[in-house]
């Protein structure tokens, strides 16, 4: 009888435990989870900072070199892509063609001395510059928590219920070296 | 037995020493800021009257809680970026308060000649890039000259002026929103008023307000807010984050 009520604690204390852990596991998962999306946001807001600076430049541009249609209207495609994106794959896909448009669009400014010593200019230029670094250190945020998130949810024991419960994994950012420079500025 | 034993640990304390040593060598390291905090001249280019003309001003907006200031000079940072070497600074140095955010870096690195100025989160309105790309150009040239504690020192007060009082560029559309804001307050609280009078009233006061329209930017004042150790000998960084704001250039 005594050895039979000791089992039953036993077995209450190991259940308990159990459930326990699996709730502080489950907890983590979602605060690492909860810490991607809003990594994410924040390259969300970051892409969208640029993406509105961008007509400005191209304004500027503009009242220097109107004729460049065709470097302009490859800013303005590309821009429209990145703003369909939604995914981490459709925004790596469609980063690549707008940062040859945009360098083509800066580059436009070398043959134009009035437009290169622009004070409007040369600050939006700062700007985009800027951006570009806010955009690489937001994705290495991101991809920081990613990588968090992914080892959790792979590793034993979090494993078992991760893939019950639908937690997937997170792609990353490509580490892509010209996606994170910044258009340098000489002067 | 022993002796194989012996041996497993040795080899794996070889083993775990080559990783160290590996992972150690991969990365630039991060140098740690001086007892002075605010002026970190690590490469050695800053004249002492600047340094002292730094600290002093550093020391007194943080006795004030005002913004941190914090300049670096490197003679090489191994080839790695300017902004991720200064944002990785400031982030671990905690440049700035940590409710605030409000720090700034100042980085110069000698050999491959870059200036770069990491805002935080908290100041990015006031220092927006433009303004910071406007600052390392009317340094530029002092420091092409070889003149860098002419350039840094530009660079600083420019800074620390444009805290103190901010130039109004791009928040000239602010005003005007604000004025908006301020006129349809006061047509609605009017109206109110005048509503509420007409029916005879007197308990109608939902149209009063008290102390009328605020709109500062906050970015004249500096609002208190304790840094950590303030009080004994050694300066540090409050735990302000970066998010990459600022601007870099060549000289």
């Amino acid at each position: 009888m005594k050895k039979k009520g000791l089992i039953i604690g036993i077995v209450i204390a190991v259940v308990v435990i159990i459930i326990a852990s699996l709730v502080g596991g489950y907890n983590n998962l979602i605060s690492l989870e909860e810490g991607t999306n809003t990594a994410f946001a924040d390259v969300q807001v970051q892409l969208q900072r640029r993406s509105d600076l961008i007509p400005n430049l191209v304004n500027t541009v503009k009242g220097y070199a109107a004729h460049e249609t065709e470097v302009f209207t490859a800013v303005s495609d590309a821009r429209a892509k990145l703003a369909g994106a939604a995914t981490v794959d459709e925004i790596n896909a469609a980063e690549g063609e707008l940062d040859s448009a945009l360098s083509r669009l800066l580059a436009i400014s070398e043959s134009y001395p009035e437009l290169k010593s622009n004070e409007n200019f040369l600050s939006l230029q700062d700007e985009l510059a800027g951006t570009e670094n806010r955009i690489s250190v937001a994705r290495r945020d991101y991809n920081e928590k990613v990588q968090k998130y992914n080892v959790k949810i792979r590793s034993f024991p979090t494993n078992i219920f991760a893939n019950m419960l639908g937690f997937e994994k997170k792609e990353q950012f490509a580490a892509d070296e010209s996606a994170q420079s910044v258009p340098n500025v000489n002067f | 037995m022993k002796r194989l034993r012996i041996r497993g640990v040795a080899l794996f304390a070889a083993l775990l020493m080559m990783i160290l040593n590996v992972c150690a060598f991969a990365k630039t390291d991060i140098p740690l800021p001086t007892d002075r905090f605010f002026i970190n001249d690590y490469a050695n280019v800053i004249d002492t009257e600047t340094e002292n003309y730094i600290f002093e001003r550093g020391k007194e907006y943080n006795a004030n809680g005002g913004p941190q200031v914090v300049v670096l000079t490197m003679d090489s940072i191994g080839g790695e970026s300017v902004e991720d070497f200064s944002i990785k600074t400031a982030r671990k140095w905690g440049i700035g308060d940590k409710e605030e955010n409000n720090g700034v870096l100042i980085l110069l690195v000698m050999d491959s000649r870059d200036i770069r100025i990491e805002v935080g989160y908290g100041l990015e309105g006031v220092l927006n890039d433009g303004k910071c790309g406007r600052f390392i150009r009317n340094a530029a040239g002092m420091l092409s000259d070889g003149d860098y504690s002419g350039g840094i020192k530009q660079i600083y007060d420019d800074i620390i002026g444009e805290l103190e009082e901010p130039t109004p560029d791009e928040e000239e559309d602010d005003a005007i929103i604000e004025l908006i804001v301020a006129i349809i307050v006061g047509i609605l609280v009017i109206t109110i008023w005048i509503t509420a009078s007409r029916h005879g009233g007197r308990g109608g006061r939902g149209g009063y307000r008290r102390g009328g329209y605020y709109g500062g930017y906050g970015g004249g004042g500096f609002s208190s807010g304790g840094f950590g150790g303030s009080s004994g000998g050694g300066f540090s960084g409050g735990g302000g984050s970066f998010g990459g704001g600022g601007a870099s250039g060549k000289f």
